[in-house]
Parts: C-alpha cells; sequence; structure tokens
C-alpha cells in the first residue's frame, strides 16, 4: 500500500444555478491576460450540449484521454511513438473557433464619436487580432438552450440514445436541462502528465495538484490533446500551456479556490481523500463497466488503522489525517455513494466528482412519428393508454425512476460510462432523502412509504439526515476542509533548502527583485 | 542651411577637382591603365579583340557607347554587339562610367596612332613570359609558396574545381575554367595588369614577379584540362522546378500520413451559416 494524499472535490449538480460566477472569479484572478482571454479554467456548461471547447466529449475528434488496447492503458493521441511521429505537427489539436474567438468591444467610440443622426454602436473587435470580427460564438454560447439542433442536439452523449428518447428530453419547450460547471480534474492518473514530452507536467506529491512548470514548458501542445476534458490550455501569446492550479496559491494559505469560495449555490465541496497510488494502474485499466468500482476501491479509508500507519509512512502530516477524517468528499463518494467521476471511460481517474441531477420533471409524451406538431398543439392532457412512451405525471409528488425525464442512458453516458445501475443507485438515495425529508419537514408521507424508499436505497434515517444537512445546511467549513499545506516538507522533498537560507528566503530559487 | 550650402559648395570642388584629374590623363595613359588588361593593338587576341584599327570598323559613336556600357548596347538589341560577346565567350567587358566622352577620343587616337606603327609595342602581352611550372603554381595558389613580394595567396579570394583541393574563397571568380574563358594570356595579362579594384588593392604594393605570373598561369591551363566540364549557363530553373517537385511530393506524403488530421473547426457548418457584416 502506498498511500497519498489528494485535494479533491465534489460539485452537486443540483444545487448549480448556472451563474458563472465561478467563472468569472477564475478569470478575474488567473486568464484576463493577453494571450489567456480565450481560456475558461472553470466553464458552466448547458446539458445537454456541446460544452467549451465544442464537443470535447467526443474522443474521436480530439484524441484525449486512455485507451485500453490488449489489456493495457495507451494514450489516445499522444505518448511515446505518437508523440514522436506528431511532435512538430500535433494533428488533433482543437483550434481557436472550437473555443472562440476572444472579443471585447470598443466601448470608446460610444463616448468619443461625433455627433450624428444615429447612435454610435461599440463595435466587437478581436481581442487576438485587434480587428472588428463578427462575433461567431463564446464560451457558454447555448447557455439555457435545450434542444438546439446546433448544440444540444449534437451533444456527443446522444450517441446511444434512441431518437424517439431524444424527442423526448427536447419536449416541453425544450427547457429541460441542467448545468455542468467544469475545472480540472487533477486526474489521479492524468494524461496530460503522461503526454508531455519536456516533462513541464507534474502532479504535486502532498497534495495531487497537476500543474504546468512555466519554465520547462515547451509549447509542443501534447498535454492539449491528451487531456480528455480539454482543461490544458495553450497559451499563444507566451507560448507556454497553462491549466488550473486549483488556486493552489490559496489553498496553500488555507483558503478555497476562487470559484468555489463564490459559488452562489454552494454546490462546491472540497477535502482529502487518501488512495493507494500502487494500484493506479490497476484502477485505470479496469473494465469500462467496472471502471467507477475500480476507481472508487483504491481510495481509501482515513480511518482505517492500516491506512493511517502507511500514510505516516509516507510522510502524510497527521493534519493532513485530521482533514482526510473530516473531509466531505469522502463522505459524498465513499460513506454514502452519492458522487461519480465525470467520463470514468476516460481512465484519467478524475478527482473531481459530481453527484448527478435528479431533474423531476413532469411531462407527458406520446410517440409520434408524423403528428408531433399536432401533439404540441393540444393542450398537455394526460390520455390513459399504451402508447405513451414518457410519463411523469404521477399521482404521487415523486415517481418512479425510469419516469426521470433524462433518460438515464444519457446521465450514465456522462458519469458511469454508461453503466445504468451506478446511477439509479445514486438517484434512488437522492429521491429517498428528499422523501424521509419530505415525512420530517411537512408529514404529508407515510412513515411505510419513506421506511421503504429508504431500506430500497440502502440508506438509514441518520444517514438521510446527515446527506440533507451536509446537502443544504453546511458551513464554509464544512463543505471546504483544507489541510494545513506543509509546503516547506514538500519543498525539501524536491530542494535542499539550505542553498537559499540566507540569501532570499525560504521558498524562492531566485533572487528577488529589488528597486524600480 | 549655410553648412549645407558650404558643404554641397565643397562637394562640387571636389567632384570637379576629380573630373579635372581624370581629363589630364593622356589616352596612352588611360588605354594603359584600363584596357591592356584585356585587349592589344595589332598583338593577338587576348580577353577581348585585337583593337588595331579599330576606329575604321565602327563609327566613334558607337564605340564610345559600347565603351561606357557594352552590355546596355548588347542589350538594346544591338545584333553585332551581341555576336561579340557571344564570340569571346560570354565575358561581359566592364562599364567605364568613369570615362568621358573626351577621354574615350583620346584613347581612340591613341590607337589610331598606335595601329599606323608596326613596332607597336602596346599591351602588357609584349612582355614574353618564362616558362611557367604548373606544380608551383599550384602551391603558390593554394599559399604553400609564399608569393616573392607577400602578396596574399589567390585561394584567400578564387576557388578553382580540383581533385584533392576542398576550396578556394567565394569572393572572386572561380577560376577553374578562367584559362578557357579568357586564353592563358589573358589570365597572365589579367595578374600583371590588375584591371579590377580588388585586384588593384591587394597586389600593387605587393606585385606578382613574372615567373609567379607564369607559373599560376601554368597551373590554371592544367587545371582547365583537367577539371570536368562543369554546365555553363543558367541552372536556376532547374532549382526552381526541381524544388516545387519536391515540396508537392512531401505535401503530397503529408496529406496522406496525416490524412485523419482534424480538419478545421468542428462548428464550420454552423459558422458558415451565420450571417457577416461584410
Amino acid at each position: 500500500m502506498d498511500v497519498r494524499s489528494q485535494i479533491a472535490m465534489v460539485f452537486h449538480l443540483d444545487k448549480c444555478i448556472g451563474c458563472h460566477t465561478c467563472s468569472i472569479a477564475c478569470k478575474n484572478i488567473w486568464t484576463d491576460r493577453k494571450g489567456a482571454e480565450y481560456m475558461w479554467w472553470n466553464n458552466v456548461e448547458t446539458k445537454p450540449g456541446t460544452g467549451y471547447p465544442s464537443k470535447w466529449e467526443d474522443q474521436e475528434i480530439y484524441k484525449g484521454g486512455w485507451e485500453k488496447r490488449n489489456g493495457k492503458i495507451h494514450l489516445k493521441g499522444a505518448g511515446k511513438r505518437r508523440g514522436l511521429v506528431n511532435i512538430f505537427y500535433n494533428p488533433n489539436l482543437p483550434v481557436i473557433d472550437d473555443y472562440y474567438e476572444p472579443f471585447t468591444y470598443k466601448y470608446l467610440d460610444l463616448i468619443e464619436s461625433p455627433e450624428g443622426d444615429d447612435q454610435p454602436t461599440a463595435r466587437p473587435v478581436s481581442l487576438i487580432t485587434g480587428k472588428p470580427i463578427d462575433i461567431k460564438m463564446g464560451p457558454n454560447w447555448d447557455d439555457d438552450l435545450s434542444g438546439t439542433p446546433d448544440y444540444a442536439r449534437q451533444d456527443p452523449n446522444m450517441k446511444n440514445i434512441s431518437p424517439e428518447e431524444q424527442e423526448v428530453m427536447f419536449q416541453l419547450e425544450k427547457m429541460a436541462f441542467f448545468y455542468l460547471p467544469r475545472i480540472c480534474n487533477h486526474c489521479l492518473n492524468p494524461a496530460c502528465v503522461a503526454s508531455c514530452p519536456s516533462g513541464a507536467i507534474y502532479k504535486r506529491g502532498e497534495d495531487g495538484i497537476v500543474l504546468i512548470n512555466q519554465q520547462v514548458c515547451r509549447a509542443w501542445r501534447m498535454c492539449v490533446t491528451a487531456c480528455p476534458y480539454k482543461k490544458s490550455y495553450f497559451n499563444w501569446h507566451t507560448g507556454k500551456s497553462e491549466k488550473c492550479i486549483l488556486c493552489y496559491p490559496r489553498i496553500e494559505s488555507g483558503l478555497a479556490p476562487a470559484c468555489m469560495h463564490s459559488c452562489v449555490g454552494r454546490i462546491r465541496y472540497l477535502g482529502v481523500l487518501l488512495y493507494d497510488a500502487s494500484r493506479i494502474e490497476e484502477a485505470a485499466s479496469a473494465d469500462e463497466k467496472d471502471l467507477v468500482k475500480s476507481q472508487l476501491d483504491i481510495i481509501l479509508d482515513p480511518f482505517d488503522e492500516e491506512v493511517i500507519r502507511s500514510a505516516k509512512e509516507n510522510g502524510v502530516a497527521d493534519s493532513t489525517l485530521h482533514a482526510a477524517q473530516a473531509s466531505p468528499i469522502y463522505k459524498f463518494v465513499k460513506q454514502w455513494g452519492l458522487a461519480l467521476p465525470l467520463h470514468p471511460e476516460f481512465r484519467t481517474l478524475p478527482m473531481l466528482f459530481y453527484i448527478p441531477p435528479l431533474l423531476p420533471v413532469m411531462a407527458t409524451v406520446k410517440k409520434t412519428d408524423t403528428s408531433i406538431e399536432v401533439e404540441k398543439k393540444t393542450p398537455m392532457a394526460k390520455k390513459w393508454n399504451n402508447d405513451w412512451i414518457y410519463d411523469t405525471s404521477t399521482e404521487e409528488l415523486w415517481g418512479k425512476l425510469h419516469q426521470i425525464r433524462f433518460p438515464l442512458k444519457y446521465i450514465a453516458s456522462l458519469f458511469s460510462a454508461g453503466d445504468e445501475e451506478v446511477i439509479k443507485d445514486v438517484w434512488k438515495k437522492l429521491m429517498a432523502v428528499r422523501i424521509h425529508r419530505r415525512r420530517v419537514t411537512v408529514g404529508d408521507v407515510s412513515n411505510e412509504k419513506a421506511e421503504g424508499t429508504l431500506s430500497d436505497a440502502g440508506i438509514t434515517a441518520e444517514m438521510a439526515d446527515a446527506i440533507y444537512a451536509l446537502t443544504s445546511l453546511p458551513k464554509f467549513e464544512e463543505r471546504f476542509v483544507i489541510p494545513a499545506a506543509h509546503r516547506e516538507q514538500a519543498i525539501e522533498m524536491m530542494d535542499f533548502t539550505g542553498d537559499t537560507k540566507g540569501s532570499a528566503g525560504f521558498g524562492f530559487k531566485s533572487a528577488v527583485k529589488r528597486g524600480v | 542651411m549655410r553648412s549645407f550650402f558650404s558643404l554641397l559648395f565643397s562637394t562640387f570642388i571636389i567632384a570637379g577637382a576629380t573630373l579635372t584629374v581624370q581629363a589630364q590623363k593622356s589616352g596612352e595613359e588611360l588605354f594603359k591603365s584600363d584596357c591592356t588588361a584585356c585587349h592589344t593593338i595589332g598583338k593577338g587576341t587576348l580577353v577581348g579583340p585585337d583593337l588595331v584599327n579599330i576606329g575604321d570598323r565602327h563609327p566613334q559613336e558607337w564605340l564610345i557607347r559600347f565603351i561606357k556600357s557594352s552590355q546596355t548596347v548588347i542589350k538594346s538589341g544591338d545584333k553585332y554587339a551581341d555576336s561579340l560577346f557571344q564570340a569571346y565567350h560570354q565575358v561581359p567587358m566592364p562599364d567605364h562610367p568613369n570615362l568621358s566622352d573626351d577621354d574615350i577620343k583620346g584613347i581612340l587616337a591613341y590607337i589610331g596612332t598606335k595601329s599606323e606603327r608596326s613596332d607597336s609595342d602596346a599591351g602588357a602581352a609584349s612582355t614574353e613570359l618564362p616558362e611557367g611550372n604548373s606544380d608551383r603554381g599550384k602551391a603558390l595558389f593554394v599559399g604553400n609558396i609564399r608569393f616573392a613580394n607577400n602578396g596574399a595567396a589567390c585561394n584567400s579570394c578564387h576557388n578553382v574545381d580540383i581533385e584533392g583541393y576542398i576550396s578556394g574563397g567565394a569572393l572572386g571568380k572561380d577560376l577553374t575554367h578562367s584559362v578557357g574563358r579568357l586564353t592563358a594570356n589573358g589570365v597572365a595579362n589579367i595578374i600583371s595588369v590588375l584591371p579590377f579594384p580588388q585586384m588593384k588593392e591587394t597586389y600593387s604594393s605587393h606585385p606578382v614577379t613574372p615567373q609567379e605570373i607564369a607559373d599560376i598561369t601554368a597551373f590554371l591551363t592544367n587545371v582547365n584540362k583537367q577539371a570536368p566540364e562543369t554546365i555553363q549557363g543558367n541552372t536556376g530553373n532547374y532549382l526552381l522546378i526541381g524544388g516545387l517537385i519536391g515540396i508537392s511530393v512531401l505535401l503530397g506524403l503529408y496529406s496522406f500520413f496525416w490524412i485523419r488530421r482534424k480538419k478545421g473547426p468542428v462548428n464550420t457548418g454552423i459558422f458558415d451559416r451565420q450571417i457577416k457584416s461584410a
């Protein structure tokens, strides 16, 4: 057992209101620079939709992540041989139009234009060329749009969903959707690190944050291809690649990352997980249907004596162990089994987990071939016959799982590599918590029914209360359990601090520039 | 402003003085300094034709134009000038912008008087050279033996294409086929008279002795015999066509090997439908 600590995250999608405050917080701090305008280290996507960059989930286009060949995992679009062959010409790179061409407006024209017959307008200008442009798209161009032919229906997750089921998803004024906020997953098996020809990308030993060394980066851009989440970006101005740094300067001083700190819906949780580093390859090489389980298996119980002992042998600090025991992530991911990794089939073992949205929207849709338009004009009236392929109008407040508006298959293709049972388990628990709390607070649900759903989901009433408390009423310190960084020890693993002692202080390798 | 005018004025003074000095040179002096490297009067062909009785063969006006800039006359479509150029191995006669019409008339007059005398001594070719030693010439050319007056070795600026010799300089002309182009006498003449400014600068204070000239000329004559015929004329087109073929072959290979590359943005279809402002 090789126990290491990892800063992991949980995003509760049922709580996300899609306000983009996280994106703006991140942009203001980190990517409001020349060459970085188009980067959104944190972005919020509307699902179903093609996301940012467009169709990032379709690895037939971008060749990101790992794939299993002959029982071993290999990088899909990079790696030693392919990386060397393509080193001077990487054939799968996203282009700026896959993200969007960043723009601003000539606001001064509004103020400085001479008097005329018409109102002055502020023309959009490209932030790359500085010339006037036609804005083609933006990082969240399909925001709040569901069912658009250009974006929502091009969602790569629709591949296995039948046309009828798709039609169902896009009924009801095309308003069913949910938000998917994304940052770098700081994976346990990061494809970007594996792909870098310069060795510029590394995963920090003490907290597992994945960083790009700007001094070493040689702009081969293999990480841009390799990251299946497209969270490594190339800065065209500095000629280096950049990515989310999980606000490590904030984490080191005990603050939550900016996106999490600013989150209006309080959907984000951050804490320590302990994992067994010796089983990473094994976990990443599991069969596709076992991937979620194998990933959760290498996350260790921070209360286990054996785990604590070998963690201490590896130099994990006591404060980190305490943080791991209080970690909200451990509760959501392991104790309650509510949070799942995004696209586990990319085999990078992402350390950002999502609680899938329940989306309990009620609607009825009839399977029709030619009369869809006719049906839409009739009032949404319930007709009890066997032609209905989709009907969530129930006698009770909550219906059955198979009646949930979004097909299980769609959510499963996002969070469990297509395994619907995993999603079903999570949804049962989420539903049971709601029914249980309805019994407690409103009292219009019978004890019998509440107990039934709880036992069906495999959780106890106490557990349901704890889930409710951490979901709806968490304090700041409960959402973010950040261990002391112990940066000084971490530095000593790499460098001899005596070299810089007495010159420019600890922590700096080069002398500080002083004066004007 | 005042200083500008005084500058302008002094420029005129200096230019005028130079012209005056030029004009004061006699036709004989000018002929010996500017012409004898390539031409003789009644002593036969060197690099260029024998100029005996040149005044009888061509009108003076044509001669003045040709001497000032032979290439201009050839390019203007003058058939006879072109045939001359071809007949003398396409060695262009250098332009003489420093010679005024009067200077040229003086030279022509000198040629005229010389042509009448049978015992003409014009032209450096009249100096009989001793027997040359090719091996010694080679040693002098590559700098293994020093010139008697410490002149620079030929290979500082010139190259010859022979076996066992790596390369000489590229500042001056390649001399592999110099004897073929200019005849042995012509080459010897050039070394002794030094008609080219750079050579004059280099060797006027370190003159090459007649024996050395003979040795080098013998060496260059040998080189001319032994060296393979190089392709004469313009090879630029071959290079261009070969390059274009090479590029298209490479591009073809690239597009074959990377045929499954990502071509353009994934939203091209959407962008194409969008309304553009211009």
